[in-house]
């Protein structure tokens, strides 16, 4: 019975197959990622110790150890291993990108340039490299090199993410092109650059959220369709929930706008309390807002005086009670 | 016994089976650095993970949907299979799995097993049947892969750094044992080949130098890429390379007899209109333009593009381990 034993070969191997991918897939899940998450990062340093000198001659292991390293806490070591990777291999992105997100973390900039500038020059592929020294530049100001590094980035035809092995994503290059673009007053291509982000990868949720921010001026409509997408991606952002609910204070909605609000503020009330205290009044000057746009100036002065009672140095707050008095003082 | 090679030992022809299956190893070589004198090794990566190593998936879907006879004789399997992948690989993808990166085993796999298939398209040629109960040509094969492998700094980092990420931790011992234990077995291997070799030779029996050949460049290019070299960016686009070129130039001329053996009939047309000497630019065409096409949706839709080359990857693997096998009548029939 050939076609028999055949049919059952292929009913096994419909179940086997699936089957172990399936129980493969639940045993990573709930066996192996909450180990990994458990490790300690000492294990991780002993480790990748102890393969870099049964390898030495490896650069992509000093890039493991250092970035082990960095976990556990030891800067020092993990710059070693950074350099001792880069002796070994110039050309390791991996050893680069390392050692500049460290002094990048550290807010040095110009480091993290120094490290970076010397590398692309020879490794012109590396597009992570690039959309680093921009997001560097952008933090230093200098808004034309961070521009002139993005550019490479984004007109770049060849990528492959699947080989090697980096974190790049052409949706974060995106949103930092459009960053760059929106500090250099450059708002329709910002736009379109968040717009971009958002096709190539629907997950990149804080593109809807600066889409918001741009648009808000130019077209609230559009902006309070992103910011609705933001907040429902992502409802613990209470600084986007304020965002939204400014988008719908000017289009006229109150209500939703004070339902927000609302939201706003039971939130806050679970942060600690310096955050709290600025959430609650960065909600009560969205709530004078809509009190002015009601007309309510009475009540919109009171409740800006009140807020700056408890922080005078409250810019929003400060600016909307200049104008309060300003057209209370015009009133007959 | 002697070891001139008459032209009919070869697969092809002396020149083709040169250029594209014997002397491949060392054109790949030649070719990555040849790219890498011009542009940065991680640009040699992504062009040969594109053009090559993506594009060399379309010629196992030429032949399994679009060779009539392939299909009809695995029809359940060829419609079965990919239903099951894509949701599969899907999943995997999307629940952000590093079971995914396990892959490279199967593709490793997948390497050895095509090159097995050569010393034994070579053997059928020669009439140097298997015979005995130890296939010393696969136990070669793997054995001094795993040497390979495990005496590799770049394939160990890989697997310790793909079981780490996984959430095991491979102590700190393995290593060794893997490397000591790998290189005892392949030279017992290799010792007993050489001795059945010479038994071989002595008796008469006809042995295969273009097999033999073929086995000294593939695995002396392994052990320079993987040992020597082991360079994160460049020493799997050179096995990638002649792995891929070795792939389309076998189904190429395969597919090219069969269409001019197939009786014309309307459910085969288009097997033979892509299969015919003429038309030799659309198969390269389709190899490139798969890659073309991934480097295109990688742009626009990452995440779907992933799940579909990665599907082809498994379904290349698979079909693989059925649509060319060599003791099939069909095949040696054909080549």
């Amino acid at each position: 019975m050939p076609v028999r034993g055949s049919r059952l070969d292929h009913l096994i191997l419909l179940i086997a197959f699936p089957g172990l991918i399936l129980l493969a897939l639940v045993v990573e899940k709930t066996a192996l990622a909450p180990r990994r998450a458990a490790r300690p990062t000492e294990q991780d340093v002993e480790i990748w110790r102890s393969f870099a000198a049964q390898h030495p001659q490896f650069g992509a292991a000093q890039v493991r150890l250092a970035d082990a390293e960095l976990k556990a806490g030891d800067r020092a070591a993990a710059i070693e291993a950074y350099q001792r990777a880069l002796e070994l291999a110039p050309d390791l992105q991996g050893a680069a990108l390392g050692l500049s997100q460290l002094h990048r973390d550290a807010g040095d900039h110009r480091a993290a340039i120094a490290v970076l500038e010397p590398f692309v020059a020879k490794q012109t592929g590396c597009l992570e490299c690039l959309q680093n020294l921009a997001a560097d530049y952008l933090a230093l100001g200098d808004l034309e090199r961070a521009a002139s590094y993005i550019e490479r980035v984004t007109s770049s035809a060849v990528y492959l993410p699947s080989v090697s092995n980096s974190n790049f994503s052409f949706g974060r290059a995106r949103l930092l092109a459009g960053r760059i673009d929106e500090a250099r007053g450059q708002l329709d291509a910002a736009v379109d650059h968040y717009q971009a982000a958002l096709r190539y990868d629907p997950r990149l949720v804080g593109a809807h959220l600066l889409l918001g921010h741009v648009l808000l001026a130019r077209a609230p409509r559009a902006a309070l369709a992103h910011l609705e997408a933001y907040r429902a991606a992502n409802p613990g952002d209470l600084r986007g929930a304020l965002s939204l609910a400014e988008a719908y204070g000017d289009l006229g909605d109150e209500v939703a706008a004070r339902r927000v609000l609302e939201e706003v503020r039971a939130g806050a009330a679970q942060r600690p309390p310096a955050q709290r205290r600025q959430l609650d009044l960065d909600a009560e000057t969205q709530l004078a807002a809509l009190e002015m746009r009601r007309g309510d100036l009475e009540a919109a002065r009171s409740r800006l005086e009140a807020v700056l009672a408890r922080d005078p140095g409250h810019a929003a707050a400060r600016a909307q009670l200049a104008d309060v008095r300003q057209r209370l003082a015009a009133q007959p | 016994m002697g070891f001139a090679i008459s032209s009919d030992r070869f697969i092809v022809s002396p020149l083709y089976d040169t250029l594209f299956f014997i002397a491949s190893p060392l054109l790949g070589i030649a070719v990555v650095f040849t790219a890498w004198r011009f542009v940065p090794a991680v640009t040699v990566e992504s062009g040969v993970a594109l053009y090559f190593a993506l594009g060399h998936h379309v010629p196992t879907f030429m032949r399994a949907y679009g060779d009539p006879d392939e299909y009809a004789s695995n029809r359940f399997r060829l419609l079965a299979i990919p239903a099951l992948v894509l949701p599969l690989i899907g999943a995997l993808v999307l629940l952000d799995s590093r079971l995914i990166s396990m892959l490279f085993i199967w593709d490793q796999y997948h390497f050895v097993r095509q090159h097995y298939g050569f010393m034994r398209i070579y053997d059928a040629k020669n009439q140097s049947l298997l015979n005995g109960r130890l296939n010393l040509d696969q136990l070669l094969c793997f054995s001094w892969f795993i040497a390979i492998i495990t005496h590799s700094d770049l394939y160990s980092f890989i697997y310790t750094a793909a079981f780490t990420d996984l959430g095991l931790s491979p102590p700190g011992w393995i290593g060794p044992l893997l490397r000591n234990g790998s290189l005892a077995a392949a030279v017992a291997v290799a010792i007993a080949y050489g001795v059945h070799l010479l038994r071989r030779v002595s008796s008469g029996e006809p042995v295969s130098v273009l097999k033999l050949a073929i086995t000294g460049t593939t695995y002396g290019v392994w052990y320079y890429a993987y040992v020597l070299l082991a360079h994160p960016s460049l020493s799997y686009p050179i096995s990638s390379f002649f792995h891929c070129l070795q792939y389309d130039a076998l189904a190429w001329h395969y597919n090219n007899v069969k269409a001019h053996r197939l009786e014309a009939r309307p459910g085969n047309a288009i097997f033979r209109y892509l299969s015919a000497s003429r038309h030799i630019w659309l198969y390269i065409g389709a190899i490139f333009g798969y890659g073309l096409v991934s480097n295109l949706a990688n742009f626009v839709a990452p995440i779907g593009i992933t799940i579909v080359n990665r599907t082809t990857a498994v379904l290349h693997y698979y079909f693989d381990s059925f649509i060319w096998r060599v003791r099939r009548p069909e095949f040696r029939k054909l080549l």
